[in-house]
């Protein structure tokens, strides 16, 4: 019972781990908070739906239909809401964040103008298939995600580890006009964080769909704020400690929804939060107060 | 080499350059002094595009650059070792110096590494530790071959001798030489002025925003006004 439990709260921790890299990747390069990835997250779930339920074609091409859409409103974001406040001079930090917000409220709208206020059945054509693994019962669905999530942060720290654009993204995110004189293209790097940010979101709402077998438009509301929580928690901009933030918030969720009163639940990442914060004030990972980083 | 002709560049409303020309010959070294605030920085930041001038022209090898971003003027063969070396303090010393290379896509950047850490056997030792956790004189070594691996042909440097303790002040200078013998062009902004004269052909000395006073370091160094006001001798 317990690990079944673990293994649920492994399988959440891992989507929200996606979700607060989409995060942290943006605010490592922008050093502002994208206030509309849990609308972009939410929509990626709802591409998803379309893709499974709606024309009943594979989970691949849901995933990959996520990817696209969500990728190209990334790119649409960081062109019309983020760069000409970037370019304009004497704009601070606080305008792109309100530029955020702004694109977040219209994805809602629009959310809500096109696929309505209720639920969505959100249907994996094996939900039902489970097996067991050492007298624990995984189901399909669970080791899917673990999968997806797995391989994508793995694949994500590997990129930033050892490529040499992922050294320039790196670089990009401790100091933007060093990486401009060491000849990385700043603006393209900030459009592909951007955008890779994007579709991490996107693929984390197909995921979501896959978790909870419903979606509706307010997902991306509720997840918008846990994954915030779980990068103020991580360390803000700390790749390692969104993955770490993600996981140890899922599985706390989990088993206080398992163990103790399920109304809890959502109080539980804000909970953490505030010990957290209490204890070490730059979060698990985090270097120093977002100001001082320079 | 580096043409630089009646450049304007602003802070904002604050003009920092006003008319500034300066030229900088294939395989010299050419010295820029000046009081803080002249304009120095802001001088280097123009060629290497960090800034765009408002007025004026910088060719470079005969072609224009001025405005163009940064990434593009390090390409046709300008690198800046910034004011205070702009270390990255999160990567890795082997890592900054792969950055230095960033824009080269020669197969030549392996063995231009192992010969930079055998000049700079300081930086084959700390390879492996974080930029942020070497010394003030260390972090400009490692600034200098940072900016030497991207094998420029015009080489910019700060302030390079900032701070730092008198010996490291001669090794810097002694490593300027050494680059400078190894056929780059240099174009140096120095406060340590009497060194910097001794090594370069040609000295400019800016003040506020213009060009006061230039030509040969060996005739300059006699100059009474330099003497009086940046060597200290009455
Ligand atoms: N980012 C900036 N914003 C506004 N004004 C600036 C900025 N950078 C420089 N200035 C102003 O431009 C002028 C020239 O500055 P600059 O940094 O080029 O001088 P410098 O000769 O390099 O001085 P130092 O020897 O202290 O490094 C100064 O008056 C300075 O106050
Ligand atoms: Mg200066």
């Amino acid at each position: 019972m317990f690990l079944e439990q673990l293994v649920n709260g492994v399988t959440l921790g891992s989507i929200y781990a996606i979700v607060a890299l989409g995060y942290t990747l943006v605010f490592g390069v922008l050093d502002i908070i994208n206030m509309a990835h849990g609308e972009i997250f939410m929509f990626g779930a709802f591409v998803g739906m379309l893709i499974v339920s709606k024309a009943g074609a594979p989970l691949p091409v849901a995933f990959l239909g996520a990817i696209v859409v969500t990728g190209a409103m990334g790119l649409l974001l960081e062109r019309f809401a983020l760069r000409p406040l970037r370019k304009a001079p004497g704009v601070s930090n606080l305008s792109s964040l309100i530029s955020t917000i702004g694109v977040s409220i219209l994805l809602e709208n629009v959310a809500q103008k096109v696929f309505g206020a209720g639920n969505h059945l959100f249907e994996t054509p094996f939900a039902e298939i489970r097996f067991r693994v050492g007298g624990v019962t995984v189901y399909l669905v669970q080791a899917l995600i673990l999968f997806v999530s797995l391989a994508l942060m793995t694949g994500l720290a590997l990129w930033l580890a050892r490529t040499r654009t992922g050294r320039a993204l790196r670089a990009t995110a401790e100091n933007l006009a060093t990486a401009g004189l060491l000849g990385v293209d700043t603006n393209l790097m900030i459009t592909a964080t951007v955008v890779i940010a994007s579709a991490m979101g996107g693929v984390a709402g197909v995921l979501v769909g896959m978790a909870f077998n419903y979606i509706n438009n307010q997902i991306g509301l509720s997840m918008g704020l846990k994954g915030l929580a779980i990068i103020i928690f991580g360390g803000m901009g700390s790749v390692y400690g969104a993955m770490a933030g993600g996981l140890i918030l899922g599985i706390a969720e989990t088993l206080v929804v398992a163990y103790g009163d399920s109304g809890y639940r959502d109080s539980i990442a804000f909970l953490t939060i505030i010990v957290v914060l209490l204890i070490r004030p730059q979060g698990l990972f985090g270097q120093a107060a977002p100001g001082m980083r320079r | 080499m580096l043409e630089v002709r009646e450049v304007e560049t602003f802070h904002g409303d604050i003009q920092a350059l006003k008319g500034v020309s300066v030229s900088v010959p294939e395989k010299s070294i050419v010295s820029i002094i000046g009081a803080n605030g002249a304009g120095k920085t802001t001088l280097l930041r123009t060629i290497a595009g960090a800034l765009a001038p408002r007025s004026g022209t910088v060719s470079f090898l005969g072609e224009p650059i001025a405005g163009l971003p940064p990434h593009r003027i390090l390409r046709r063969g300008i690198a800046l070792v910034p004011e205070g070396r702009a270390i990255l303090a999160r990567l890795t010393v082997r890592e900054n110096l792969e950055m230095g290379a960033f824009v080269r896509k020669d197969p030549g950047v392996a063995a231009d590494m192992e010969r930079l850490m055998d000049r700079f056997p300081i930086l084959r030792e700390r390879q492996g530790q974080l930029g942020g956790s070497l010394s003030g004189g260390e972090q400009q070594m490692l600034a200098i071959a940072r900016a030497l691996m991207s094998s420029p042909r015009l080489l910019l440097l700060d302030e390079p001798t900032l701070g730092l303790a008198p010996l490291v002040v001669s090794e810097i200078f002694r490593t300027i030489r050494q680059i400078h013998a190894a056929g780059t062009t240099v174009l140096l902004v120095e406060q340590n002025v009497k060194q910097a004269m001794k090594v370069s052909s040609c000295t400019y000395v800016l003040e506020t925003g213009r060009i006061v006073l230039s030509g040969p370091s060996a005739e300059l160094l006699e100059e009474p006004r330099i003497k009086a006001s940046y060597l200290g001798q009455g």
